[in-house]
């Protein structure tokens, strides 16, 4: 049975090689997934954004990523605390994820975003709730 | 002044709603990015994936999230999966397509869950990073 399955599964594999490959069978409990043989294309990494500095265009530190927020595997926002730059405790406020712009200094990834002190320091704030998984308005 | 980056930064912001963007370097003094007042509808967060170990639906720990791929776009496409400890070797990171990972909750806590074999995640094709590129590579 559980060779059929396998034999199954690669057969799968080989036409759907580009997709990620979820195997079907008749039973709910056998959508088993397979691991990709490839990459699909990227352009990042979370792994280089998370709880990574963000720098304004004068190399002046404006904050540090704590959290992404995505939907539908969608990132649309980034959580960035900007506590240290306002020179309080600590202040989250949201970023379109496309405003950070990803470049390399020293052979490390570098993130810029073009805003100012004055911005930020009126910009909405926002915490982390962690009973509720979620990220409430400051009032 | 201000008042005139920000009247500057919001018609940018218009323009490019739908599209990434990317300050370009000869109007960067322009795109002045303002924080969000609002947040975007979200699933879920970065924080609750990464670094987090992921189950099989037999509550089996299959391995830890060790980065997640993202594309130009934003859009989540990969998750980078430590499952050495669970095959008993040193490491072996493996590549699962992002809408495969279910989220749910258990304890008040985020639970991550992905349906596969132990003789599926033995076959699989195994990543590495490289930190002199900031690439996943096979193996």
């Amino acid at each position: 049975m559980n060779r059929t399955l396998l034999v199954a599964l690669s057969f799968c594999m080989a036409i759907a090689v580009a997709q990620p490959v979820v195997a079907q069978d008749a039973a709910p409990d056998s959508k088993i997934v397979v691991p990709m043989e490839a990459l699909p294309r990227y352009g990042s990494l979370v792994s280089a954004w998370y709880k990574k500095p963000v720098y304004d265009l004068n190399d002046k530190k404006v904050g540090v990523i704590t959290d992404m927020l995505f939907s539908g595997g969608e990132i649309n926002a980034v959580m960035l605390d900007v506590g240290g730059f306002l020179g309080i405790g600590a202040k989250h406020v949201a970023i379109p994820a496309n405003d950070i712009v990803v470049t390399e200094k020293n052979n490390k990834t570098w993130l810029t975003i073009n805003t100012t002190k004055a911005i930020v320091k009126k910009a909405t704030g926002y915490k982390y709730d962690a009973k509720e998984h979620a990220w409430k308005k400051v009032q | 002044m201000l008042k005139h980056i920000i009247v500057a930064a919001s018609v940018t912001f218009a323009a490019f709603a739908a599209a990434p963007v990317c300050a370009q370097q000869a109007e960067s003094e322009t795109i002045v990015v303002v924080p969000l007042e609002k947040l975007p509808v979200y699933g879920s967060v970065v924080s609750a994936w990464y670094k987090q170990p992921v189950y099989d639906p037999n509550e089996k720990k299959l391995g830890t999230t060790a980065d997640m791929l993202f594309s130009a776009d934003g859009s989540i496409n990969a998750v980078m999966l430590d499952v050495g400890g669970f095959l008993g070797i040193g490491v072996k990171h493996i590549a699962i397509p992002v809408s495969a990972i279910t989220i749910t909750q258990k304890n008040n806590k985020s639970w991550l869950t992905l349906n596969t074999t132990k003789e599926l995640l033995k076959k699989a094709t195994a990543y590495k990073f490289d930190k002199a590129t900031g690439l996943w590579d096979p193996i």
